[in-house]
């Protein structure tokens, strides 16, 4: 009886291993097809290259992956996700800034591709330079201010959610944000 | 979740509204992007082929860490085989059959210090350095397959050897007491001869 019990006791374990085994495989594969294209976004917002938020994204991925076994444990994969996303994109961009500060020439010269549209081209290209302003202004921002404001614009992301992945509350993301809009409505209007 | 929600009413006015639609279109802008088609598939791919780069460069890495070990070992087991002179290995379990005793060689510890307290690495002196010194010189060879032959009769038949080696011994005495006689008889015939040449 003892040999029979130690033998299934002996039998459940393996099968569990087995399980543990094979559901880091499938946890990944799942945040993958979950998550990806919001991991993509958030890359994407601190980018603005898709070339450059898709290697983000790959990047973000192989680094989940060298969790292994670890990963069935971590309790709210969507925000923990979208942080290493948001600290890859962030690391690509400061690369990419000192890339650009050792080349010559190509910081200063930005050209601005307008869309046909019904209204008169002044209007349009007022609305791209106020865009391309406002893109420069948000890109100013402290880091503290920024990722709250830019975190909070994706759909995906409830108020809770970003102030999980910034590790804050949700009344601090909210201050921030009313910060940040604050800070660039000034500086927009002067 | 429109950020612009955020603030009261009260703090809005129309430049404050037209910089929210402006800064609301921009964010929109960025978050409303999709990626190519096919980006889970890359992602899978990319991860499937850094696993198996994970794997091929945990072989090589124990692979060079085997080899290492197996290139240690073979040095020691080649630095022992060379403190212990094959000699002693051979004669050594002769001579406690027959009864000699060990002569005992220094420990290589003994011969390691030595060595290290040298302070010019000399080829000459680690050679020297290297072998045992023994308490007996010259140092006893190995036994012949005759004497080992020998040696095993002796062990066997002890009395029958003793008395052997007894009457090759009178033998012995004889002949030599012979040939002193001899070469005692020749000296005297000589010796005459020797007196008259002188004379002369």
């Amino acid at each position: 009886m003892d040999e029979v019990e130690r033998l299934a006791m002996a039998e459940a374990v393996l099968t569990e291993t087995r399980l543990v085994e094979r559901n880091a495989d499938e946890v990944l594969e799942d945040l993958v097809r979950q998550h990806s294209r919001l991991v993509y976004r958030v890359a994407f917002l601190v980018l603005r290259s898709h070339q450059e938020a898709e290697d983000a994204t790959q990047e973000t991925f192989l680094r989940v992956m060298r969790y292994g076994r670890k990963l069935a444990s971590v309790e709210n994969p969507k925000t923990w996700l979208v942080r290493i996303a948001w600290h890859v994109a962030l690391d690509r961009s400061k690369r990419q800034r000192g890339r650009r500060e050792s080349s010559l020439g190509d910081s200063d010269t930005q050209f601005v591709e307008l869309e046909s549209s019904e209204r008169p081209a002044y209007e349009e290209i007022e609305r791209s330079e106020v865009t391309a302003q406002l893109r420069r202004l948000i890109s100013a921002l402290p880091e503290k201010l920024r990722a709250p404001l830019v975190l909070s614009a994706l759909k995906e992301m409830c108020p809770a959610e970003v102030a999980a992945t910034l590790g804050i509350n949700e009344a601090a993301v909210r201050s921030r944000v009313f910060r940040a809009r604050q800070i660039l409505r000034q500086k927009l209007l002067r | 979740m429109n950020p612009s929600n955020y603030e009261s009413a009260d703090q809005r006015d129309p430049q404050s509204d037209a910089f929210d639609r402006e800064l609301d279109a921009e964010l929109a802008s960025c978050v409303n992007v999709n990626p190519r088609t096919g980006l889970e598939d890359r992602i899978m791919a990319r991860m499937a082929a850094e696993r198996k780069r994970v794997d091929v460069g945990m072989l090589w890495r124990w692979t060079a860490v085997a080899f290492a070990a197996l290139s240690v070992m073979l040095v020691i087991a080649i630095y022992l085989k060379s403190s212990n002179p094959l000699r002693n290995e051979i004669a050594g379990p002769v001579r406690q059959q027959l009864g000699v005793p060990q002569i005992l060689s220094p420990s290589p510890d003994v011969s390691r210090v030595r060595a290290a307290s040298s302070a010019k690495p000399s080829p000459h002196r680690h050679i020297v350095a290297s072998l045992p010194k023994l308490e007996q010189f010259p140092s006893p060879q190995p036994l012949s397959e005759q004497e080992k032959v020998l040696a095993d009769y002796v062990a066997r038949f002890r009395n029958e050897a003793v008395l052997i080696a007894q009457v090759n011994t009178e033998e012995l005495m004889r002949e030599r007491a012979q040939m002193a006689e001899s070469s005692g008889a020749n000296m005297d015939s000589t010796e005459p001869s020797q007196k008259e040449t002188t004379n002369r």
